[in-house]
Order: structure tokens, then C-alpha cells, then sequence
């Protein structure tokens, strides 16, 4: 097949999206930023706090729904983004240079491309409005070696942890934000249930991931929020993490867990598939999800107005269920916000982890022993009529 | 998926490989006066050898794992995780404890408690992190401590790779180029740029890759730099994020992905053209000419005793701009895919002069030849340097150019 149209001739801008991504108007997401910067500014003016400083992306997101190079794990703490209360402006640190990755309402003098020397962003630093001025200033994160570079900036400036403040921030949703993790939960759902049509006797766990993340991507965003955990359940033993080339048998339970990033916003769910013979699940495994359903339910049950974390630990513990190896519920909007209750948490500081209204709380159970176990996840949204559920698929063949 | 090339494990000796890098840090630890180090940072924890499952870095804070590492030559590390599956065998049941929650103060109080058992009489205590709750409070919690920066011993631990770290940089870049096959060819126009992650993330994980660490990035770049979006130094906008932007007949692709297997990351970058007949034209091919020439002035210079800056000024003698401005000539390449040496980049020449090239250490060279106007060639290279010169990782062509 031969090309006439000479290269050169060709239009280079490219064109934005025009599908599912955020730039689509269901959500009106401008006036989204607008509304989170302005909580955060008037917690920032309330606890007195001059300017801050933010290493974390959820963070950067909330001030300024940037859209940057997404990236998985943690990467070493640099400040990428500042707020200056005085100002209301927004400096953001640019990974591609281009003014492509930024929100409107920032300006192109307010971004700065990235660096690899930590005194060219001590100097952006100085030349932003009001940082050099600033008494107190706010850190979501900090190391020594950041410290030690804008110490001898900022010699006079109290410096104060503000991750505490953003997380009880983020854990409030907005109407819009509500609109977003929907979506997010949808396009989870819709991974994962690609996934669980693959479960079959002879297919690979790490095949059950694949699917899941390629169907994701299909559906229009690259961002997972977790890798996710696709892995047979053994009887008796502890539900295993880490997907691996292991090959599911004719009888298997197996996990299927996964989230997906829309807008920054987090879905993430996890159910427990059966891995057919023909013959459908055995009693045992049945009995995992029926276990499944009890304590969860009973956990979802205190997911209202006024309880803590510990009224839904006490509520998975009244279930019978022994203790959970991973958190019971967490916050979710962008990204995890921190547990509710669960493992190394004190009764004081689950007591402490408030459940209120336009919470998002994504609750989770293992259950094991002799029965086949069940893994399962759902995310539930807080409402002054109790809590309503955001993640809806079915469980398949284990609770038919 | 491309038959006959699916990628065959290497062997490696993780149990080697894991006490050997525990014996630089503390090697590297010595020479900077730390008597215990507290890391946080997933690709540290990595390197001192406890795993976690890969997420967005908007997850991991809260579910986070803590690692110690003590002076005591041998001595196992001491980690408290939420994912006990992430600790090998090496470490003993008694080092291995439920999870810290140093987002909230009482975690914090807990770690503190937990440095006074492990760590007893340390002087000087590194941390690689800080969060909220440490801020402020860990001086009054450790009296007599003087707190340290980690980064300055994992970063020199770190910077020079052992021959089973090499073999899984190898691998890692094996599964990336062979999904990057099944992904050229679906290069057409029509095609949208999440149908391209999707084909490349369905394909590393078959693979058997341990996680995807980035976005992956189909960067359509135009011809020319005003015909883009703004640039904050008016360079090539690069990388830009991915969506469901959909590609045309002639875009020129700047490809970059990147992966781990075994905690180890690969790096892929390649340029690209859109079309069912891709033909660069005669002045983008000698783009690519150019490009060669400038890697081919590189590699002549890379030799043990060479410094960085040997290298940076090979590179500027075929080209004087031979990296996009916000970027580099090269950089490290181990348990992060972006870490020291950096070469070439805003930290100046007399920086890249400081650091000296050691057989074992890995790096990617990303030159970039850009001609306005008529587009430009960028592609990634990963080397380790060897007794005698080189050795390179990247194995994939260079079509539609090569």
C-alpha cells in the first residue's frame, strides 16, 4: 500500500482527546477546581498558614486538577506544586515543559518545567509571590534533603505537616467529585468483569491481569489505581497479594481485584470468581461468600452519619470472622485517604476516623478457614439516608 | 503476541543479589557516618529487599511499609508491612511485624519505640522520608539522635549495579521490547493512544512483568515546535500525558515506556511514524543519521575512569543540543528509572566532571536530534559499563529510520 500525501503537507497540532478522558463535559471541572481550591485556601487561612508546599500528586491534583505524567509508586519527595494563600495562585512543575498538562485557570507564567537541579527550583521558589514572605508554610511530605535545601531559603518560616489537613479535606466529596468516582467505579467494574470472563481452567493469573488492565485501557484511561491482585485462593491460608504465573484448576476460587483511575479519581472494587468445571461452585466455596456477605454487610450497616472506624471494626469483629490482614475501610476520591480501622490502628485512633456524609469508603473482607475463602471489596457513599452503594456488580457463580 | 520471542526468565540469585546489595548499603552507610537507616521510599525498601505490591503513588502512601536497616554487618533487615508476601526468606519472622501507620502520630510514637529496640545506641540515623506526623517531633522522640539524610548512602549504594542486578535490568527490558513489537505494528492511523497502552500493558503482563511504573507515553509531536502547545522553555513539549486522543497518517511518535520486573525497570524509547507505508523523509533520516553519529561519539567514550562529563562533551561535539532542554543526556537506570548518575542535565558540566564511570553502573542515553520544522529522532539506549568499555541492554531496531 503506497501513501501520496506527502508528510510535511499533513496538520501536526494534535488533536485533543474526545472520549471518556476528563476533557469531556459531564462534569463541569473548572468550576470542580475552583471549589477545592477555595476549601483549601480557607483551611490554609484558618490554621494560619502563609503557603504550601505539595510533593504528593492526589494533592497537587486537589489544588489544581493537573493532569501530569502519571506515575506508579512513590517517587522521592519534591515539591511540584504550591498555593500562596495571599495570592490564591497556583505554581505548578511542568514533567513535559509544555503548558499542555495545565489547567486553565494557571497561567503560563505560573509553571515551571522540570528540573534536575534543586537550586533552579529554590530560585522558582523565591521568585513566586509571597514564599519568601511566608511565617508559616505547609509540607504534605518532607525528606532531609529538601529540608536542608529550602532551610537556608527560608530561614525564618515555621514549617508545618499539612497531609492531615488535605486528607480531611479530600475525604469530604463535592457533588462533581461524587460524579467522578461513579465513573471511575464503572470503568473498574467493567475491568474487572473482563477479567472474570477469563477465569477458566488452564489461563494464567497474571493473564486474569492482563485482561483486566487492557480492558481498562480500551475503555479510554491508561491509569490504574492499583495493579491489582488476581490470585487463586488457597483453603487455609492467607489471601496472597502478589499475581504470579501460577495456572487456575477446575475448583478455584480466585481473587480478582483492580483499580482504575478517571480524573484522578479512584475506583476500585474486588470480588472472588469461580473457576468452573461445568459442575458450578461446591458448597465450600459458597459458604466463603455467604461469610463474605455477613461480615460485610454488617460493616456496611455502620457506614452512616456519626460512627467511627471502631463502630465498623466492632462490627467486623462481632461478625465472628478473625481479624483482617489488610485495612477494613478507607477513604477514597483521589487515591487512597487514609484507613478507617484495621490492622495497627489504635481504638483511640479508629475512634478518631469520623464516617460522615459524602464520605466515600471503600470496605473490604477476607474470609478463610476450612470453607473456601472469599475475597471482596466494595466502594459505598455516605448519605444522610445511610450509605448507598457506588460499586454494583454481581459475584457470579459463587453467589447464584 | 509476537511468536517465538516470549521472554525466558533469567536465572538469577536473588538470595546474592539481595546480600549484596544489603553489603554496599552498609558499606555506603560507613563511609557517611549512619549507624541505622529508616526507609520509607518504596524503591529504597525495594533495594534493601522488601517488595510491595506496585500502585499509584496516590495509594501507596497509605499502605505503606517501613524498613530498618542496621549497621550490624549481616544482620537481616527489619520491616513492618501490610504485605508480609513482599518479605523473603532471608529475613527472619521476628524482623517482620503488621504494618506502621506513620500517617498518624501514634505510628510515628510506634517507630520511634521501634528504633530504641533495633536500633539501640545509633548515633546517626538516616531517614529517606518525611511525613506529616515526623515533622516537628522526631528530634524531641529520638533525644540524642542526630537525624541524617538516607538518600546519601542508598544513592551511592545504589548507583552501581552487581551482575544479577544487570540480568534483571536485562530481562526487564526484554518484556518491555517484546510488547513494543505487538505495539509498532499496530501503529495506523485511526488507532487511539489508550489502544496502544492497552496492547502494550496486555502484552508486558503476559510477559510476566512485575508492574507498570508509568504512563506509557505515545508523544505526537509536531514537525515544529510553535505548531504545539506552549513550552515553558520553547522546547519539544515532551512527555506529554497520554488519553484517547486518536493518531493520524504522518504523526510523528515520541515512544517512551517503562516497566519492572524483580523491582528492576526498564526504559524503552523509540521514534515513531503513524502510517500504513511509514517513510521518514530524506531530512528527518538525516535526523537519524545525526543521532547515530552522536550515540556512536558516546559509546567510543564510555570506558571505566571516563567521567560523565567525558560523555557530555562527545555528545556536544557531533551536536551542540543534543537533549531536550528539561531533560538530559542520559540517567541511571536501576530500582527507579530515573536515579543518579544524571548526565548532562540542568546540574551543569562541572557536576557530570564529578562523577567517574565504575564498571556496574547502568545508564539509559536519550539523545534527542531536532530540526524544526522538519521533526527530529529520539530514541533510548541502556548500557552497563563493563571492564573494558560497554555492554548494552536495548536490543530493539530503529525503524521506520535504521
Amino acid at each position: 500500500m503506497t501513501v501520496t500525501t506527502p508528510m510535511t503537507d499533513l496538520l501536526t497540532t494534535p488533536n485533543i482527546g474526545t472520549g471518556v478522558l476528563e476533557h469531556r463535559d459531564r462534569v463541569d471541572f473548572g468550576a470542580l477546581r475552583d471549589a477545592r481550591r477555595a476549601r483549601v485556601l480557607a483551611e490554609m487561612k484558618a490554621r494560619g498558614l502563609d503557603a504550601c508546599f505539595f510533593g504528593r500528586e492526589a494533592n497537587a491534583r486537589y489544588v489544581s486538577g493537573v493532569r501530569r505524567l502519571w506515575t506508579a509508586q512513590t517517587r522521592p519527595f519534591a515539591p511540584g506544586c504550591l498555593l500562596v494563600l495571599e495570592t490564591g495562585e497556583v505554581e505548578l512543575l511542568s514533567f513535559s515543559a509544555s503548558y499542555e498538562d495545565m489547567p486553565a485557570e494557571v497561567g503560563p507564567d505560573h509553571f515551571f518545567p522540570v528540573t534536575w537541579n534543586p537550586m533552579n527550583m529554590m530560585d522558582w521558589f523565591a521568585k513566586t509571590p509571597g514564599v519568601l514572605d511566608a511565617r508559616r508554610i505547609g509540607f504534605d511530605g518532607l525528606s532531609p534533603y529538601f529540608e536542608g535545601l529550602l532551610r537556608p531559603l527560608l530561614p525564618d518560616a515555621e514549617f508545618v505537616g499539612v497531609e492531615d489537613m488535605m486528607r480531611e479535606l479530600r475525604r469530604h466529596k463535592l457533588p462533581q467529585e461524587i460524579s467522578c468516582l461513579r465513573t471511575a467505579a464503572a470503568l473498574a467494574e467493567s475491568a474487572l468483569y473482563a477479567a472474570a470472563t477469563e477465569v477458566r481452567p488452564g489461563v494464567s493469573e497474571q493473564h486474569l491481569r492482563a485482561a483486566f488492565l487492557e480492558r481498562m485501557c480500551e475503555l479510554g484511561t491508561s491509569q490504574f489505581a492499583q495493579q491489582g491482585t488476581f490470585t487463586v485462593i488457597d483453603r487455609g491460608t492467607p489471601l496472597r497479594w502478589t499475581t504470579s504465573d501460577r495456572v487456575l484448576a477446575a475448583g478455584d476460587a480466585v481473587a480478582l481485584a483492580g483499580g482504575v483511575l478517571w480524573a484522578g479519581y479512584e475506583g476500585s472494587l474486588a470480588r472472588t470468581w469461580w473457576c468452573g468445571n461445568g459442575t458450578g461452585p461446591s458448597e465450600a466455596a459458597r459458604a466463603g461468600f455467604t461469610r463474605w456477605r455477613a461480615v460485610v454487610d454488617r460493616v456496611i450497616e455502620q457506614c452512616h452519619i456519626g460512627a467511627t472506624g471502631a463502630d465498623l471494626h466492632t462490627a467486623y469483629r462481632a461478625s465472628g470472622e478473625p481479624e483482617p490482614q489488610m485495612s477494613i475501610a478507607y477513604s477514597v476520591g483521589l487515591g487512597h485517604e487514609g484507613p478507617l480501622a484495621g490492622p495497627g490502628m489504635s481504638p483511640a485512633l479508629e475512634r478518631a476516623q469520623a464516617v460522615d456524609a459524602d464520605m466515600v469508603l471503600a470496605v473490604r473482607a477476607f474470609v478463610g478457614g476450612d470453607d473456601h475463602g472469599f475475597f471482596g471489596e466494595d466502594m459505598v457513599l455516605v448519605t444522610t439516608d445511610g450509605p448507598v452503594p457506588i460499586t454494583t456488580i454481581g459475584h457470579g457463580p459463587l453467589a447464584s | 503476541m509476537s511468536p517465538g520471542v516470549l521472554a525466558t526468565a533469567p536465572t538469577v540469585d536473588f538470595a546474592r543479589m539481595r546480600a549484596e546489595r544489603r553489603a554496599r548499603l552498609r558499606e555506603a552507610m560507613a563511609a557517611n557516618g549512619l549507624d541505622a537507616l529508616v526507609l520509607i521510599g518504596p524503591s529504597n525498601q525495594e533495594y534493601a529487599g522488601i517488595r510491595q505490591p506496585a500502585a499509584d503513588a496516590m495509594r501507596m502512601h497509605y499502605e505503606a511499609a517501613v524498613v530498618i536497616i542496621t549497621s550490624r554487618p549481616d544482620e537481616a533487615p527489619f520491616v513492618w508491612t501490610p504485605f508480609p508476601e513482599g518479605v523473603p526468606d532471608d529475613v527472619p519472622p521476628d524482623h517482620v511485624h503488621g504494618p506502621l501507620l506513620l500517617e498518624f502520630p501514634e505510628g510515628v510514637d510506634a517507630l520511634a519505640r521501634a528504633i530504641g529496640d533495633v536500633a539501640p545506641g545509633a548515633v546517626r540515623i538516616g531517614f529517606d522520608e518525611i511525613t506529616t506526623p515526623m515533622m516537628g517531633v522526631l528530634p524531641g522522640l529520638l533525644a540524642g539522635v542526630d537525624l541524617g539524610d538516607a538518600t546519601v548512602a542508598t544513592g551511592a549504594a545504589r548507583i552501581v549495579k552487581t551482575p544479577d542486578e544487570v540480568a534483571c535490568l536485562r530481562h526487564s527490558q526484554h518484556i518491555n521490547e517484546v510488547a513494543m513489537y505487538d505495539v509498532e505494528a499496530a501503529l495506523r492511523p485511526g488507532v487511539r493512544q489508550n489502544e496502544l497502552s492497552a496492547i502494550f500493558l496486555r502484552g508486558v503482563f503476559e510477559q510476566g512483568a512485575s508492574s507498570s511504573i508509568i504512563d506509557p507515553i505515545w508523544n505526537i509531536t509536531p514537525l515544529s515546535v510553535a505548531t504545539g502547545s506552549f513550552t515553558a522553555n520553547g522546547d519539544v513539549g515532551f512527555p506529554l500525558a497520554s488519553n484517547d486522543r486518536f493518531l493520524r497518517e504522518g504523526d510523528l511518535i515520541l515512544c517512551d515506556t517503562g516497566i519492572t520486573w524483580m523491582g528492576y525497570h526498564s526504559d524503552f524509547g523509540k521514534t515513531w511514524i503513524c502510517s500504513v507505508d511509514p517513510k521518514p523523509t530524506a531530512a528527518q533520516r538525516e535526523c537519524f543519521t545525526r543521532w547515530n553519529e552522536v550515540i556512536e561519539a558516546v559509546y567510543t567514550t564510555i570506558k571505566p575512569g571516563a567521567t560523565c562529563g567525558d560523555l557530555v562533551r562527545a555528545a556536544a561535539g557531533v551536536e551542540p543540543k543534543h537533549a531536550l532542554r528539561h531533560f538530559y543526556l542520559g540517567h541511571g537506570c536501576g530500582c527507579d528509572s530515573g536515579e543518579p548518575p544524571f548526565i548532562g542535565s540542568d546540574l551543569g558540566i562541572a557536576y557530570d566532571d564529578t562523577v567517574e564511570l565504575v564498571p556496574g553502573m547502568v545508564f539509559v542515553l536519550e539523545p534527542v536530534v531536532w530540526r524544526d520544522g522538519i521533526g527530529g529522532y529520539r530514541s533510548e539506549e541502556i548500557v552497563v559499563v563493563t571492564d573494558s568499555g560497554f555492554d548494552t541492554l536495548t536490543t530493539y531496531g530503529y525503524s521506520p529510520f535504521g
